[in-house]
């Protein structure tokens, strides 16, 4: 391995890292507004987290196979990813404690 | 189960969680100290690191899902509620993030050249947000236990 550019399956996986991680955060605060949907999820799988971890891994996974073939090694550097990946989390960990907060 | 398996199983949670987290501290440093010889190290101090995740994740939603909600309604009932409306719900949560970045480890680790600079630095970050998630999750999982003692003292 000698090539500069990452790989598409990194660029694929880390992109839906960092979509994953925001979509949980808005998945969360979706379900805990709306109970008859928190309820939903709870009935389908026994509890709501059951069904809210199937659903963020399935698309965690769906997402990086679909990135990966879409994925332009020469427009996704390691550094821009990094940082994508960096402020996601941080977007998404940050949002969803200030939700419980004001929850 | 029994009362021991029950407790047990919630401590080989924790202990896969915080195997992950010295083991993601192991590979920060060898990423710092990164050179040709270290690289067979990195590679194989990822997958362990997402494994032991990826344990601690199962063993403990499995506790939380089926054993966990008799002691949510102690801490509930207690005068640290919020040890599980906040970090009880933040901690179940997050951890989401920290599987995938755990799991995006070794994608990162096997699939390029460690020796870019900028594919190094890559790796670096998603290390990095792993022990810190890890230790947040760590530390938010004793206030919780902390919450169910002030619950029990309370009754």
């Amino acid at each position: 391995m000698t090539s500069t550019t990452l790989d598409k399956t990194t660029i694929g996986f880390g992109l839906s890292a960092a979509v994953v991680s925001i979509l949980n955060t808005l998945l969360v605060i979706f379900k805990e507004l709306t109970p008859p949907f928190k309820a939903g999820m709870a009935s389908a799988m026994g509890h709501h987290w059951t069904t809210h971890g199937a659903m963020v891994i399935v698309l965690f996974i769906v997402l990086g196979f679909i990135f990966s073939g879409m994925a332009k090694p020469e427009s996704w550097g390691a550094e821009k990813l990094g940082k994508t990946i960096l402020w996601a989390v941080i977007i998404a960990g940050g949002a969803l404690a200030a939700f419980y907060l004001l929850h | 189960m029994s009362l021991f398996g029950i407790q047990a199983s919630v401590m080989v949670h924790v202990l896969f969680g915080v195997l992950g987290i010295l083991l993601a501290v192991a590979l920060l440093v060898y990423i710092l100290n990164l050179n040709e010889k270290n690289i067979p190290r990195i590679r194989s101090l990822s997958l362990y690191t997402a494994v032991s995740i990826c344990l601690s994740y199962v063993i403990g939603g499995w506790w939380y899902v089926v054993y966990y909600y008799p002691e949510r309604d102690i801490i509930r009932a207690g005068a640290w509620k919020w040890a599980h409306t906040f970090f009880m719900e933040w901690k179940e949560h997050l951890f989401f993030a920290l599987l995938f970045l755990s799991i995006l480890l070794p994608i990162i680790a096997y699939r390029n050249d460690l020796m870019v600079p900028e594919n190094r630095r890559l790796l670096l970050i998603v290390t990095a947000l792993v022990v810190i998630i890890g230790l947040a999750m760590d530390g938010s999982g004793a206030i919780i236990s902390r919450g169910l003692v002030v619950g029990y003292q309370g009754r």
